[in-house]
């Protein structure tokens, strides 16, 4: 199934609908009903007597079935709250230059995504990072978050789980048998694990990366002066993720490259990463 | 933006180190940056002024994703001295970026052949004070353009396996162009196989529950649950439906790899079924043995 948008200039259709034999379900820690984990839960035949088998998710809503997608108002921002309890100052970003889309000409120039966000800094001395969070020993929602993320959500995983890490070789990784908020901020706080969140990312679905974790991916995706728009590219996101893709990396090196991001951003629920000395010289 | 890849370690003493490889500097970022060095004859400035970078990135917590300009791009090149002595400079930039308060994982190669990926590894923690390992694959052969997705598994995989965090994937279209929308997928779908199978090695409480799950699945020939469970539903449906598309195959004890008489699981099945007898056999004969010898024989030689 595919969604339509009213220009074709603009991103018109992204892959929706869930993975065949699997639904979308969200999963929340205890005593945090404001948090919703999804996952991909995989039912059974009956013959097998046993509980749907729940996936790590990293598609996003877009295998939802409960939910419209809308590329010009972008994703929910499921961070919002969190981020705004912080009291970050709203800062006026400095105004588009042509040099920003690699002066594109009016003909071939990609729109920017309607959805623009209000833009947030931290104030000198102030602490943003989840690093500064995590050495401050405070435990953010992103952490209780990918706490229960990488548990897949159940407390099940308990059973056996030390027989389990006990058969493996991990060359001296620390694995422990279930992940609590506590060990994720301390894997942060001695700088063994990250969690890539902009705070000017609210549609973000936090995830961890770091060796005592569950091991991720990326995916890139990206324009160049050959090939390649806004529509593809968003495309190529959903579609990256919805395969299991944890972060997409934009390399784009054509035209357009500040416009066609921020459709990715406000479409994207995975962390995006760029390499910024190619647009500085596109 | 979440994270950027700044070539912060690409320092003009390095440059001339690439000079005899077999194929250079392959990294985008990293070309940019020597051809700055050299054609300024200065120090990097994103090298000098890494600590103003730092303020930037914190202010809005961008990650660090220390770039590795100088990644090998051949398996001629491996381990080489302009790899290893950017990495150490990568290891000093990361004490700076934690001292800024901001969170950093650091890149890595490229191509390596097999037996020089775990020191690629070890180097990396020690270094980098165990910051989070990204690497692109590695490849682990240069032979085969088209399916540079499976040279690099290999390599992602066992680096994966050692500790990596994080696989960067690698397509089918890697040297040749631009991927698309399938080359996109199958590269996805590869890099969660060389991921899952590095959990599962590290013992990760998470992982063997889903290979149990399909195993069981298969062991029982729920089809369906097989496909289901898989990383690849459509792909897994398609291939068997290709040669047994009836419904009623869907709960066949076969598919056309073998056929009905030579399906090794059925077969296994079968042993099992028997064996099960065969144990209740054991066991009758112990009881009678146990329950006054006399009458052991005439009984069994009934069954």
């Amino acid at each position: 199934m595919t969604v339509q948008s009213k220009t074709a200039a603009r991103p018109s259709s992204v892959t929706t609908g869930p993975i065949m034999g699997s639904r979308k379900v969200y999963s929340s820690p205890e005593g945090r009903p404001d948090i919703r984990v999804p996952f991909r839960e995989i039912a059974l035949d009956p013959s097998a007597r046993e509980e749907p088998y729940r996936a790590y998710d990293c598609s996003g809503i877009y295998t939802d079935t409960g939910v419209t997608i809308d590329l010009e108002a972008g994703l929910p921002p499921v961070r919002a709250e969190w981020i705004a309890k912080r009291g970050f100052d709203r800062i006026a970003p400095r105004a588009v230059k042509p040099e920003d889309n690699g002066n594109v000409g009016a003909a071939q120039a990609v729109p920017p995504c309607p959805a623009e966000l209000p833009i947030y800094g931290a104030r000198p001395g102030q602490i943003v990072t989840q690093y500064e969070y995590a050495k401050a020993g405070i435990i953010t929602g992103e952490m209780i978050y990918v706490a229960h993320r990488e548990n897949m959500g159940r407390t099940k995983m308990i059973e056996g789980a030390e027989a389990r890490v006990a058969d493996g070789e991990s060359f001296g990784a620390a694995i422990p048998p279930f992940i609590t908020p506590e060990f994720v901020r301390s894997e942060i706080a001695r700088g063994r694990a990250i969690i890539p969140a902009n705070i000017n990312h609210p549609e973000l679905e936090p995830v961890i990366i770091g060796r005592n974790f569950l091991v991720k991916i990326n995916g890139n995706i990206g324009n160049s002066a050959v090939t390649s728009g806004a529509a593809e590219e968003v495309e190529k996101l959903v579609w990256a993720i919805r395969w299991g893709s944890d972060t997409v990396m934009d390399l784009s090196t054509g035209r357009n490259i500040h416009n066609i991001r921020g459709w990715i951003l406000r479409n994207s629920p995975v962390p995006i990463g760029t390499v910024p000395i190619y647009q500085a010289l596109e | 933006m979440d994270y950027f890849t700044i070539h912060a370690g690409v320092r003009l003493q390095y440059v001339p180190l690439t000079a005899k490889r077999t194929t250079g500097i392959v990294s985008r970022g990293g070309s940019i940056m020597a051809r700055w060095c050299l054609s300024h004859h200065k120090e990097s400035f994103l090298y000098e002024r890494f600590d103003e970078i730092c303020d930037i990135m914190r202010k809005y917590d961008v990650s660090f994703s220390l770039g590795d300009g100088l990644r090998p791009g051949s398996n001629a090149d491996a381990n080489d001295a302009a790899q290893f002595g950017e990495l150490e400079t990568l290891g000093e930039l990361t004490q700076v970026a934690w001292k800024k308060g901001c969170q950093v994982m650091i890149e890595g190669p490229g191509h390596v052949p097999m037996h020089k990926i775990k020191e690629n590894m070890d180097k990396q923690l020690r270094e980098c004070g165990e910051a989070p390992f990204y690497t692109l694959g590695p490849l682990t052969t240069d032979i085969a353009p088209g399916y540079d997705h499976i040279t690099s598994a290999i390599g992602a995989a066992m680096i994966g396996w050692y500790g990596t965090a994080m696989l960067c994937y690698v397509t089918p279209k890697e040297h040749l162009g631009l991927p698309n929308r399938d080359d996109v997928k199958t590269g996805v779908i590869t890099y969660r196989i060389a991921a899952h199978a590095a959990d599962l090695a590290k013992g990760h409480p998470a992982a063997k529950l889903r290979d149990d799950a399909v195993s069981r699945a298969r062991f029982e020939f729920r089809w369906e649950d097989q496909f289901n469970l898989s990383l690849d539903p459509d792909t897994a449906r398609s291939f068997h439906d290709e040669t047994l598309p009836k419904e009623a195959h869907k709960v066949a004890h076969f598919c056309s790899m073998c056929g009905p008489k030579f399906c090794s699981m059925k077969i296994s099945q079968d042993i099992r079924d028997d064996a099960g007898r065969m144990a209740g056999m054991e066991e009758k004969s112990k009881e009678f043995a146990e329950n006054g010898k006399q009458i052991y024989l005439p009984e069994v030689a009934a069954e």
